[in-house]
């Protein structure tokens, strides 16, 4: 399916006015869908359909979607958590490689005077 | 009669989530279940205050992949640059077939998966020994190195990003029963009510289904993935 098709069927479907807008707006500049792209326009949609999920629910289901959300929320955050202390690992793990870049650059230095001062050794 | 409904947005799985409109269950797909903190049922839970919906959530979840990703980026070029200039150095002393990193990066030296302990190793060895074939080896050490950790970046901000898909997904599911119950209980109450009720879930059974297929076509309309970038591609000329 192109985008292109992707743009009608969404101007065509019975998401609600202002998310469909808010969809369309991401979707008409595009040329491609992206990752950011895909989670921005999954998320309006998704937030489209627990609009339609809310309409029908009783007070006993509105509690519920409550816990729901709270639960996702937590999770979320776990996630989030996780990806922070990774990401950090990650941020240490360049840094040590680039001490041992640098103190590579120090002995190529050394190697290549020594090599020049062997080649002058021979040459006189 | 049983029905149900899918959707298919989870991207490290083609399984789709399947939500039985009878009945409790929910299945989430098999991945997201395994690597994702798993919704629990509503009932085990501590009721809280609700006010931001999906979308908000997303965004701000697409905010920190942003301030991640960022970081992540300047990081990788200002090791990028640092690596570089060791490459030309080394490239510059050898001019013998030593060669520079892309000829180094074909000659195979991904293969192996060298990490940064072995890299810095390699370096206090050359130091050490200050030989041709120990600067070779410590330069290739470095230089996959560098590879590897740009990998591993990128692996652990989509590895998050499709545990929250995932984890999205499995929640709009378990809503989605919690709203067909709710259905249930309002037109269940009298028998002779159950004709309407049916009625009812077919209608926004119907209204529900257009927009999952609107989210698995999201997906198929999506660009192919893009490869992470070589050593090559990021490295200055």
């Amino acid at each position: 399916m192109t985008i292109q098709e992707y743009t009608q069927a969404i101007k065509s479907s019975n998401i609600g006015d202002e998310i469909k807008a808010q969809i369309l707006a991401i979707l008409e500049p595009a040329t491609e869908i992206d990752d950011e792209m895909e989670d921005s326009i999954a998320a309006l949609i998704q937030q489209d359909i627990e609009q339609t999920l809310e309409a029908e629910a009783d007070e006993q289901a509105k509690k519920e979607f409550a816990q729901v959300d709270a639960q996702f929320d937590k999770d979320v955050s776990v996630v989030e958590r996780q990806l922070e202390t990774d990401l950090a690992t990650l941020d240490q793990e360049f840094t040590d490689l680039e001490t041992a870049a640098t103190e590579l650059n120090g002995v190529i230095e050394e190697v290549q005077i020594a090599s020049i001062k062997s080649d002058l050794a021979k040459q006189s | 009669m049983k029905e149900t409904y899918t959707t298919n947005t989870n991207e490290i799985s083609q399984e789709p989530i399947v939500f039985d409109m009878s009945g409790k269950t929910v299945e989430k797909p098999a991945e997201a279940v395994k690597e994702a903190p798993v919704v629990v049922a509503p009932e085990s839970q501590e009721s809280a205050p609700n006010t931001a919906k999906g979308h908000e959530r997303s965004f701000s979840f697409a905010g920190a992949m942003k301030k991640f990703g960022g970081a992540l980026l300047e990081r990788t070029k200002s090791v990028g640059g640092k690596v570089a200039k060791v490459f030309k150095a080394v490239s510059k002393f050898a001019g013998d077939g030593i060669g520079s990193i892309d000829d180094a990066i074909t000659r195979g030296i991904k293969k192996g998966g060298r990490g940064v302990k072995e890299a810095y190793t390699s370096v206090k060895d050359a130091i050490t020994s200050k030989t041709k074939e120990s600067v070779m080896y410590a330069r290739d050490s470095v230089g996959e190195a560098y590879d590897n950790l740009k990998e591993k970046g990128a692996g652990l901000v989509e590895g998050a990003r499709s545990k929250v898909r995932g984890l999205r997904d499995g929640a709009l599911a378990i809503k989605t029963q919690i709203a067909l119950s709710s259905l249930e209980r309002r037109y269940m109450s009298a028998a002779a009510q159950e004709e309407a009720a049916r009625t009812e879930k077919e209608r926004i059974g119907k209204i529900l289904q257009e927009k999952y297929d609107l989210l698995t076509k999201l997906h198929a309309a999506r660009a192919p993935k893009a490869p992470v970038d070589t050593i090559s591609e990021a490295l200055p000329a």
